[in-house]
């Protein structure tokens, strides 16, 4: 089983993302699961995803503290066992750190076949984030190995660069694209970097 | 095994006062959710009421041989109710434990309210009545009738639990002001707020700080306890640096120690997440006013370098490590800690965070036994 994660701030678009890949592998032979876990209200319509043939498990316990790594490694584990995933996506709560989770799963579930990381950073907000909330938006952007800067259409040039560049310092190991994931403003580029 | 010479109550608060026990007192922070796995117990049936919830968690203090010390109140299903939707075992599907549904229950517009009247006062005339429809009369009616019926359970608790020979730690949960402003205005907008209007956070959170400190210290007369909890799971330099937390958290939380230390009760700090860097703040507090209680993500041994001698630490044995470990690996960690972190004094034996639902029961039987037996090391 592989695992891709879509980790990022609440309200980043992580969602929306998720969705679109959902799409995009639809036609694929693969085997898919997707774990949802949030403070908020899902996002997503499991019972629709469900009809698709898309195995949905909502993880509850949205405390950002501990738990939620033990409850992962749980479900992924049951998963595994009763539905055979050749891919499970998971999307985290907005105010987990992925670079923790990650630890936990590569040390409880080592035969994972691999494990990638796309952070989604809400472009229109990233000035503020990096300001009062750099700590975790740093360990956001650091655990991936593509970042996809969202909702680009709702701000200039001029701040995408600058985002651009932000991010790269940070993580100068990741991919990073920009895009708009709710105008479906260059997606490919970042399923194409998911393929 | 460990010869005992001190009852509970003492053992509990030789900790605190940073001496040292005749052997590591032992305090997990149960919860419901676990009580129910430990006894293999209906989780619906459980949550149906905090009296339930609280006989469920004694069950497990019962099955497992007691320990040191116990929180009388669960955290309820009414209590959470009260300010956010919530997900319920028996209501829900698929669910297993309490979980609140973060949403902006809390406008901006608020803060004008909250300023005026102070946070406590705003929830109950003004967010009850928001969220379940009703008048402010019937919200503070509701506030009041939850209020008095977690009073009765915490005060039962109490009883049941000393007369089993258990200490009580702090009465109710009680979260810093910040943490329940980012709860009922949602992390996202708060967040925002502090960027875009940080002086409006500020008057909130001015108005708010007596109102807390008043309530405390209310809880703890009522009750007879002379510890209060104050929970934090956000503030923590993981997620917020640290000039957020210079100016949102740290003030308020010292003024709360001041008067809560002159008024004779110490302050449990329930702190999730990675405060590493936020310990040496601490350090400005009276010596032994405070428990620093951690959940595991915080490094323990290099908290303990930084508070030795000034503030006991209560924690951490990890979710994991009881949901997804071995008996053994449990004992071998309770043994270090009791030994780097315990082998001068105060340290309580706790779990990082509360015990999780999908705890194990031999790995919690280990916890307890390692507690109560293992003999520090001579080092």
């Amino acid at each position: 089983m592989k695992l891709l994660f879509i980790t990022g701030f609440l309200g980043s678009g992580k969602t929306t993302l998720l969705l679109e890949i959902v799409k995009s592998l639809k036609g694929a032979s693969k085997r898919i699961a997707i774990i949802e876990n949030e403070v908020g209200q899902i996002g997503i319509d499991g019972k629709y995803l469900k009809q698709e043939g898309l195995e949905v498990q909502e993880l509850f316990g949205g405390c950002i503290c501990c738990a939620l790594s033990v409850n992962l490694v749980i479900t992924l584990k049951k998963l595994d066992q009763l539905f055979h995933p050749e891919l499970t996506i998971i999307e985290p709560s907005g105010i987990a750190r992925a670079g923790d989770i990650v630890d936990t799963i590569n040390r409880e579930i080592p035969d994972i076949a691999g494990i990638q990381v796309v952070t989604v950073v809400d472009a229109s907000r990233y000035k503020a984030l990096l300001e009062v909330m750099s700590p975790l938006l740093t360990s956001q952007i650091q655990a991936a190995q593509i970042v996809a800067i969202n909702k680009t259409d709702k701000v200039d040039n001029k701040n995408i660069n600058f985002i651009v560049e932000s991010v790269g310092q940070l993580n100068s190991q990741a991919k990073i694209t920009a895009i708009s994931a709710e105008e479906k403003v260059n997606l490919e580029a970042v399923l194409k970097d998911l393929m | 095994m460990a010869k005992e010479t001190m009852t509970s109550e003492e053992r509990l608060w030789s900790a605190i006062r940073l001496e040292k026990p005749d052997r590591v007192p032992v305090a997990p922070l149960m919860s419901t959710a676990a009580a129910s796995t430990l006894m293999n117990l209906d989780p619906a049936k459980v949550y149906a009421s905090a009296q339930d919830q609280l006989d469920a968690e004694i069950k497990a203090f019962d099955a497992f041989g007691g320990w040191d010390g116990v929180i009388g109140s669960p955290l309820s299903a009414e209590e959470l109710g009260l300010y956010f939707k919530i997900r319920k075992p028996g209501v829900d599907e698929g669910v297993t434990e309490l979980q609140t549904i973060e949403e902006e229950n809390t406008k901006f517009e608020d803060y004008d309210t909250i300023t005026e009247i102070g946070l406590y006062p705003y929830l109950m005339e003004h967010l009850v009545p928001r969220l379940h429809n009703i008048s402010p009369e019937e919200g503070t009616q509701l506030t009041d009738n939850v209020q008095t019926t977690l009073l009765e359970v915490g005060m039962r608790g109490l009883v049941e639990y000393q007369e089993r020979g258990a200490a009580p730690l702090f009465p109710v949960w009680y979260p810093h002001p910040f943490f329940q402003l980012s709860l009922t205005r949602s992390m996202v907008s708060l967040t925002e707020d502090i960027y875009y209007h940080p002086e409006v956070v500020d008057k909130a959170m001015k108005a708010s700080m007596q109102q807390y400190i008043e309530m405390g210290i209310e809880i703890c007369q009522a009750t007879g306890l002379n510890m209060c909890n104050c929970t934090e799971e956000r503030a923590g330099a993981a997620i917020y640096p640290l000039n957020v937390f210079e100016r949102f958290w740290w003030p308020y939380a010292r003024e709360v120690v001041d008067a809560f230390w002159s008024e004779g009760i110490v302050t449990w700090f329930h702190l999730d997440t990675n405060w590493i860097k936020n310990l040496p703040y601490f350090k400005e507090l009276p010596k032994g006013s405070a428990i620093i209680d951690l959940d595991g993500t915080t490094d323990i041994f290099a908290a303990k370098e930084i508070l030795r001698g000034h503030l006991c630490i209560s924690s951490d044995v990890h979710a994991t490590l009881l949901s997804l470990g071995t008996p053994e690996e449990v004992e071998n960690y309770c043994k270090k800690v009791i030994d780097e972190v315990g082998g001068d004094g105060g340290l309580i034996l706790s779990t990082g965070c509360t015990v999780p639902g999908a705890i194990k029961p031999e790995n919690f039987r280990a916890m307890i036994e390692t507690g109560k037996n293992y003999e520090l090391s001579k080092k």
